[in-house]
């Protein structure tokens, strides 16, 4: 009898670390949004003795003390995580803010993680990548955090009027919840035109790694423009970046408004 | 038919023409009506039996026939001020001397709100820097109509102030300069129907230091829909060496209460001039070296949404680093 309570005990023991371990495999649209965190990565070497690194803050509101975030890894803040795995963080308004020294940086670049509907409202955020080895001259660049309503639907994208140099180089960045293929057209000051076909891989195997591309394929100089548009009516988000080459400033450039 | 008579026929002809032309004057009834639109104008002139739309400022209507030189037109909802009417027939444009001026204030529920936080002229800062705002507007496929926007005219201006501009698709960086005119914030508004067709990138950059950065993008503002009651920002950097500045801006001049890190605060908000100026205020009294920090900015006693986000601008470098509400 003894032994069958044992067992009991075990099992029950069992089950729940099984389920504060489990990883959702699916989120329900109905009831969690996406949110795509663009740059969630360790520190990066870059040209010049940079050292890139993504900051991320995330915090509560003092009337809704928890929000449950997932697919943020936490470093098992105030939560048992044993397998180190993506479980929810509880990020709070106090002192268990989510803070940007306990996020564990491992996008493939970029991360989508998961708050139920009703508790994004009432969840602040900052992320922030940065030269630390320039930190005394700047704080970096803000990169937007991109809820789903904000993802392009209608399958058209347009960035205007970007003016790089020489001194600058220019890259785009292609995010989406699936795999597709987007069209990217570039248009230079003599207003010629030249096509693209840029495919979203899987980034990883779960519903965290967003499908992902990079693109630079620019004009060395001049002004530019650039098209995206997707052969099929899937959300996707993208982002431009000019970087300077000696000074490695970030200026962003985001679907606005 | 002799030369007389034809003679007497052409004079006649011309004779019933200028007749017919000083009997049918140019006319609009009423004149003005609410910046809502939905008031029933008649138009009255040298009118055909073509099918007629009417163009108020730069805002179609279609116009119904309604007898002999007549039309009926519903004024669609436009921004307050007098604006020209023009007709178009059939595929022709009817220049008219007619005006309609609408009253009231700007009909919210039809356009979109958006907020340019910093759109100002160049502006001398520390160590030799000259912030300019540079703002590029384009559209996706179909053009916008946006106001409160001011054209760069290099000779002539011949636009007045409050003439809205249209945003073509692809169009050449060059024909995409507008002045800076805000205070520095600015409203500027599109019909709702157009606004998911407008592409913009606002940047502020010191045009002292466009070697080494290109600048700083500056979030182009849904006012309507993503300004809130409070807003929090959730981790503002604080570091003696660099300066920080908190920008809130709102459709009312309310006060705002600020509480960032240990201190406290409230701010008024100034109001704008019009429509196109937002009450807007700017806070600078942070903690020094206190890390980062927790900046929350309300409006007590109102339910005025109020959007904010704070810059922190290094004091050598002068380059700013920006804190936008986020997700």
């Amino acid at each position: 009898m003894r032994t069958m309570q044992r067992r009991a005990a075990l099992l029950v023991t069992v089950a729940l670390c099984a389920s504060l371990a489990a990883q959702p495999a699916t989120f329900d649209p109905v009831h969690y949004e996406r949110i795509l965190v663009p740059l969630l990565i360790p520190q990066a070497p870059g040209a010049f003795g940079a050292v890139f690194a993504t900051d991320l803050s995330l915090m509560g509101s003092e009337e809704q003390r928890s929000v449950l975030v997932y697919g943020i890894r936490a470093g098992c803040l105030h939560v048992p995580c044993p397998n180190q795995g993506l479980d929810a963080v509880n990020v709070g308004s106090g002192e268990d803010r989510l803070s940007p020294g306990a996020v564990q940086y491992d996008g493939t670049p970029g991360r989508f993680m998961y708050v139920a509907r009703h508790q994004v409202p009432r969840l602040y955020g900052h992320l922030r990548v940065r030269d630390i080895t320039r930190s005394a001259q700047n704080l970096g660049t803000e990169i937007p955090l991109v809820r789903e309503s904000d993802f392009i639907r209608t399958g058209e994208m347009v960035f205007r009027n970007e003016y790089p140099s020489k001194l600058y180089r220019s890259s785009l960045r292609l995010y989406a919840p699936q795999a597709m293929r987007v069209h990217v057209t570039v248009v230079d000051e003599y207003g010629n035109e030249t096509a693209h076909n840029v495919d979203l891989h899987a980034t990883g195997s779960t519903i965290y790694d967003p499908h992902y591309a990079y693109f630079a394929d620019f004009p060395a100089h001049g002004w530019f423009a650039l098209h995206l548009k997707a052969d099929v009516e899937k959300p996707f988000w993208a982002f431009a970046t000019l970087t300077n080459n000696e000074t490695q400033m970030i200026t962003t450039i985001t679907p606005q408004p | 038919m002799t030369p007389f008579k034809r003679a007497s026929v052409l004079i006649a002809l011309l004779f019933s023409f200028s007749v017919f032309a000083q009997e049918i004057p140019w006319s609009i009834t009423p004149a003005s009506g609410p910046a809502s639109g939905g008031t029933i104008v008649t138009i009255r002139g040298p009118i055909g039996s073509w099918p007629y739309d009417a163009v108020f400022g730069s805002v179609w209507a279609s116009a119904r026939l309604i007898g002999d030189h007549t039309l009926e037109v519903v004024t669609p909802p436009h921004p307050p001020g007098t604006v020209n009417v023009r007709l178009f027939e059939y595929d022709i444009w009817r220049e008219t001397p007619l005006q309609f001026t609408y009253t009231g204030n700007l009909p919210e529920e039809a356009f979109e709100r958006i907020l340019l936080p910093v759109y100002v002229p160049p502006t001398f800062g520390a160590q030799g820097a000259e912030f300019r705002s540079d703002l590029r507007l384009a559209a996706k496929t179909n053009d916008v109509t946006v106001w409160g926007l001011v054209r760069d005219c290099i000779v002539l201006c011949v636009e007045p102030p409050d003439s809205p501009v249209t945003v073509s698709s692809w169009m050449r960086p060059e024909e995409l300069l507008f002045s800076p005119n805000g205070t520095p914030g600015r409203f500027i508004y599109v019909r709702n129907e157009e606004a998911h067709q407008l592409v913009a990138h606002l940047r502020a950059f010191d045009v002292s230091r466009e070697a080494t950065n290109f600048g700083t993008e500056i979030p182009v503002v849904r006012f309507d829909s993503e300004a809130d009651t409070t807003i929090v920002l959730p981790a503002l950097p604080t570091d003696r060496r660099f300066r920080n500045n908190l920008r809130v801006y709102a459709t009312e001049p309310v006060v705002v209460t600020i509480t960032a890190g240990d201190i406290q605060g409230s701010l008024q908000l100034a109001a704008g001039r019009s429509e196109y100026e937002p009450a807007q205020g700017s806070w600078g009294n942070f903690p020094v070296d206190a890390g980062l920090v927790r900046v929350t900015i309300t409006a007590p006693g109102t339910t005025t949404k109020i959007w904010a986000f704070a810059t922190v601008t290094n004091n050598d470098t002068q380059v700013i680093t920006t804190v936008t509400p986020q997700p």
